[in-house]
């Protein structure tokens, strides 16, 4: 609850706890010491032997006994040629060890890791690195080459050489180049520095004088490295996250101690230490009003400065004027510990923030601004719904082959880097594509679908870039139905619907453009969706070779509408106009036309003929077939008179209407 | 005698049985039993009689009028419950026949969690904002404090566009975060605000895991704001969502654009918390723990407040995140979350 998830499991008389390290905290706690260190801030109990005093720098409570006689200057030196890539290099030497299996408790511990034990030499490397969180290594003194002339042995660390290679400890091969940190002798690398042991110096039973290694290496540079070579290792993992360069002159000192302990030999006396730039201690200022502000609580400052304590800190008055702030010095092992946002965390969790009551924020009550868009998005779904359309969403994802089955360009598109598969490369130019399937999809269950999709579109800019926007389509389709014919009206029905709803006059639709030639849609059965010279959209039906295309064996009728377009002329304003003052005369009239003749021809006919003494022509009945001669159909009209000053007599409405019919006749149409 | 009432008795009475309707039964009283029916004639006619006769035959003729009276009177009942069976069927309604089936459209399920947090939010003084779903780097992650080969950036699976323009590259949006950074920047605080919207991972779809899903994200930045703050916002919100009083728990996490960082739970909504139903039985949708991993949350990082152009050193703030997918899956007991992107409307029509 206050550091990181854990599970328990019982191992014989033992337990297994297995935590999940926050990302943050991995450059601390991927070790004993890290987790100990947070059980003893949590618990209060005292850390061991192995706990270091806050901030400072004090040895631990083992000791390193060094031989008298022998120097590391007899066997080694060592030189740094990028200390930003590497900022500190210790190394040590011990000589007459015997290398064979570890003992038992030894092996056991690294069972319980995961770790195969290898001999006791390197299984103490590994071991110390559980322990302390810093990766070491041990190289076989006797492999390494001396420079040409006999010299002492020295160790390079330095950036690899375009071309350079090394096997590791695995026996993998790797080719290298300047990206990558190498630690390597006069003739070659002997090991890829943070990331893995060469063979050339492996430990095996026949070494006798070894060098420890215990060095630091720059997060992000390791990081890189190992991407690019491709090799990812505890090692590897621990310098990633960032790591405290301090922990390099411990750990090597533990590493020794416990050598000495299993495998005997004499250290030699000394160590080097190349360590040019020392991290100066963190000071944060702090004060425990603005602890309390933030966590919303009201911790004591006694309480505050234990907590800071518990983890390692120092705490003093920043000075003595201001005496409430406090000056916390951080201890060189949190790396994550630079602000004071930071400390406060520390001071929240281990409180424990089970304790802070929830508190109502206390702000002004000011009406927040609403989101016009989203409330003419809403507004449209809730029509379209009223009109029994359901709604449906659909990824933002198709393939080149949708793409091209749809005749749409992919040069026009929005194209993924990693797509996650063949079929979700692009981003969809259209929601007609998707949308068209899920109504085939649905067919097997329902034989009516009425759906509609509010979602973004994409398209790729040229010179770059990618534009989007919402946009409204909408599909009704019945299996098995042959003509587009009732899909079509009963769409266009429901836009008429919509626009009238949202408060949109002068809703018009304009034959289908040249452009929709090459396109997805069947220009003959398609209209553009206007109002005035504004356009909005395309209705209509699709493409008869898409449909097969696509294995869709019905006729679909889709219009796909520019959503933002719509919420840009949407208006709630109503104005009331009262009822006309004199009476209407409604008149019919069923006209006979040639099936090729367009409604709209005869009504704008009907009402030129009129004149503003026509209120409103209302096509109520479009009859075909039994009765008619071939090839004609009859379109039955209810036409309304009315006069804003006067009530018409039947003998003006004669005079208008005779006009009408005089200008049908004209047309060489027939009055049925 | 000259009148044999027994006879006129067996007539009456066949003439009542044969009758067919009300009228004709009217028809028979008049004849017998009226004014100038019958018995009445018999009665009046009484004085033409034998002295000795003359009792006798009025006590026939009044019993007789009794017994034809009974019988109408029966006679007539009988036919005026059929009167009521002729008033059903004038009056006849099946009101059990199927109503006239009209068109009903569905909602998905994911508008009305998004709505019901819209309205939540708004009611507290929240305004919502949008933003772009293909997005650049910097305010997908720059901005909020996961620099570039940074080992934060591994928290993210990330779909990456080609069509960069000039150094800029582009992704589709991991979180709705990069919308607070855009509002940030074109707004003084203090403010609340709302961030829902559809979000995109790299990562291989399962029951709870899908590569496009949505999320609402919360930023309030104010004078004081506290996390005691954050837990007031989060319990209203979630309470008034599932209708019941709702507990948080924060549990520390790391994010690089909030620090402190939280995970946070709510009580199980379906057990409220005690992990067992009543019953006994372990509740398993928390899987007995009484708790249900639901949202991100933390205290703004002083970066990401400088990064919208806003002074830490005046202005705190919370920001918070949860999947809004989980929770319709969590409210309506949708047990698959591909079910949301199916376009399937056994599905859909069930809401």
């Amino acid at each position: 609850m206050k550091s990181f998830e854990t599970m328990a499991a019982k191992n014989g008389a033992d337990w297994i706890l297995e935590a999940d390290i926050l990302p943050n905290r991995a450059h601390d706690c991927l070790c004993y010491l890290g987790m100990a260190r947070e059980i003893s801030a949590l618990t209060g109990t005292k850390l061991s032997a192995y706990g270091r005093s806050p901030v400072g720098r004090k040895t631990p409570k083992f000791s390193v006994r060094e031989d008298k006689k022998i120097k590391i200057g007899d066997f080694v030196s060592a030189k740094v040629g990028d200390s930003f890539f590497c900022p500190r290099y210790t190394a040590r030497v011990v000589s007459g060890v015997e290398v064979g299996p570890s003992p038992k408790w030894l092996k056991d511990a690294l069972a319980m890791m995961g770790q195969k034990p290898i001999n006791n030499i390197v299984d103490a490397a590994n071991y110390a690195m559980f322990v302390f969180g810093q990766p070491l290594h041990a190289f076989d003194y006797d492999k390494i080459s001396g420079a040409v002339g006999g010299k002492k042995k020295e160790i390079i660390v330095r950036r690899a050489k375009t071309g350079e290679a090394i096997v590791t400890l695995d026996e993998q091969g790797f080719l290298l180049d300047e990206n990558v940190l190498v630690v390597a002798d006069a003739k070659e690398p002997l090991a890829i520095a943070g990331i893995k042991g060469g063979k050339k110096a492996e430990i095996n039973e026949k070494t006798k004088t070894i060098i420890l290694e215990s060095a630091n290496f720059d997060g992000s540079r390791v990081r890189k490295a190992s991407a690019k070579i491709g090799l990812k290792t505890d090692s590897s993992l621990r310098f990633a996250a960032g790591l405290d360069p301090y922990l390099a002159g411990e750990a090597i000192d533990y590493l020794a101690f416990i050598i000495q302990e299993i495998c005997g030999g004499k250290i030699a006396k000394g160590k080097i230490d190349i360590f040019p730039r020392k991290p100066a201690i963190s000071k944060i200022p702090l004060s425990a009003e603005n602890v309390n502000s933030v966590l919303g609580a009201r911790l004591k400052e006694s309480e505050i400065i234990r907590i800071l304590k518990s983890i390692g800190c120092s705490v003093a008055r920043l000075n003595k004027k201001a005496a409430k702030t406090l000056l916390v010095s951080v201890p060189a092992w949190r790396l994550d510990l630079a602000l004071k946002e930071d400390l406060i965390e520390e001071i929240g969790r281990i409180y424990g923030y089970g304790k802070i009551a929830a508190k109502p924020i206390l702000g002004e009550l000011v009406l927040p601004k609403e989101n016009e868009n989203l409330r003419w998005e809403n507004f449209v779904k809730d029509a379209l719904i009223a009109a029994g359309f359901s709604e449906v969403l659909n990824y933002s994802f198709v393939g080149a082959d949708l793409l091209k089955k749809f005749n749409i360009n992919e040069k026009n598109c929005a194209a993924l880097k990693n797509p996650i598969s063949s079929d979700k490369n692009f981003l969809t130019p259209s929601l007609v594509l998707n949308i068209t399937k899920n109504a085939a999809d649905n067919f097997r269950f329902f034989d009516e679908v009425k759906i509609f999709e509010i979602n973004k579109i994409f398209a790729g800019l040229q010179g770059g870039g990618i534009s989007e926007k919402k946009s409204l389509v909408a599909v009704r389709a019945k299996k098995e139905e042959k003509y587009e014919s009732e899909a079509f009206y009963h769409l266009k029905g429901a836009v008429d619907l919509l626009f009238a709803k949202l408060g949109i006059g002068g809703l018009w639709y304009d034959t289908a453009p040249e452009s929709l030639k090459n396109s997805f849609w069947r220009p003959e059965h398609s209209a553009e969706i206007k109002v005035g010279d504004e356009k909005f959209g395309f209705i209509g039906g699709i493409n008869a070779a898409v449909l097969k295309k696509i294995d869709i064996k019905t006729r679909v009728a889709v219009c796909e509408i520019d959503l933002e377009k719509l919420s840009a002329f949407a208006s709630e304003e109503r104005e009331y106009a009262p009822p006309p003052k004199f009476p209407a005369v409604v008149r019919d009239i069923a006209i006979l036309v040639s099936r090729w003749t367009s409604v709209d021809e005869v009504q704008s006919a009907i009402e030129a003929a009129g004149g503003k003494m026509i209120v409103d022509s209302d096509l109520f009945d479009i009859y075909e077939g039994t009765g008619l001669p071939a090839e004609k159909i009859s379109l039955a009209f209810s036409i309304v008179f009315q006069s804003a000053e006067k009530t018409l007599t039947d003998e003006e409405v004669d005079k208008i209407y005779g006009k009408i019919t005089a200008a049908i006749k004209e047309r060489g149409w027939e009055i049925r | 005698m000259g009148i044999d009432i027994e006879k006129i008795k067996k007539e009456a009475a066949a003439e009542i049985e044969k009758a067919a309707d009300l009228e004709s039964l009217q028809e028979i009283r008049r004849k017998y039993l009226g004014r100038k029916g019958v018995v009445s004639e018999i009665l009046s006619g009484l004085k033409n009689l034998p002295e000795q006769d003359r009792a006798k035959t009025g006590k026939a003729a009044n019993e007789l009028r009794i017994y034809l009276e009974i019988m109408l009177q029966d006679k007539i009942a009988a036919f005026g419950s059929g009167t009521e069976l002729e008033e059903k069927k004038k009056n006849w309604f099946d009101i059990t026949r199927p109503g006239e089936k009209i068109a009903k459209g569905h909602y998905h399920p994911l508008t009305k969690i998004t709505r019901k947090a819209e309205n939540i939010f708004s009611s507290m003084g929240f305004e919502i904002a949008e933003g772009p779903e293909a997005e650049t780097e910097y305010y997908n992650f720059d901005a909020l404090n996961i620099p570039a080969d940074h080992p934060a950036r591994d928290m993210w699976d990330t779909f990456w566009l080609k069509n960069g323009q000039k150094k800029q590259k582009l992704l589709l949006r991991t979180h709705t975060s990069p919308v607070q950074i855009r509002y940030m920047e074109t707004h003084r605080p203090p403010f609340r605000i709302i961030a829902p919207g559809k979000v995109f991972r790299y990562e291989a779809s399962d029951a709870s895991h899908d590569i496009q899903f949505y999320q609402v994200e919360g930023l309030v930045v104010d004078k004081n704001i506290s996390v005691a703050n954050l837990k007031a916002t989060i319990e209203a919100f979630y309470s008034k969502l599932f209708g019941t009083a709702v507990k948080t728990r924060l549990r520390p996490s790391y994010f690089p654009f909030v620090e402190p960082g939280f995970e946070g739970d709510i009580s199980c909504v379906n057990c409220g918390g005690k992990a067992r139903l009543i019953g006994g039985q372990g509740c398993s949708v928390c899987k007995q723990t009484g708790w249900l991993e639901t949202f991100g949350a933390g205290m703004v990082h002083p970066n990401v407040l400088r990064a919208g152009g806003i002074n830490p050193n005046e202005w705190r703030g919370f920001a918070f995140g949860m999947g809004l997918d989980r929770v319709a899956m969590m409210k309506y007991k949708i047990n698959d979350i591909r079910l949301m992107h199916s376009g399937d409307l056994r599905f859909i029509n069930q809401f």
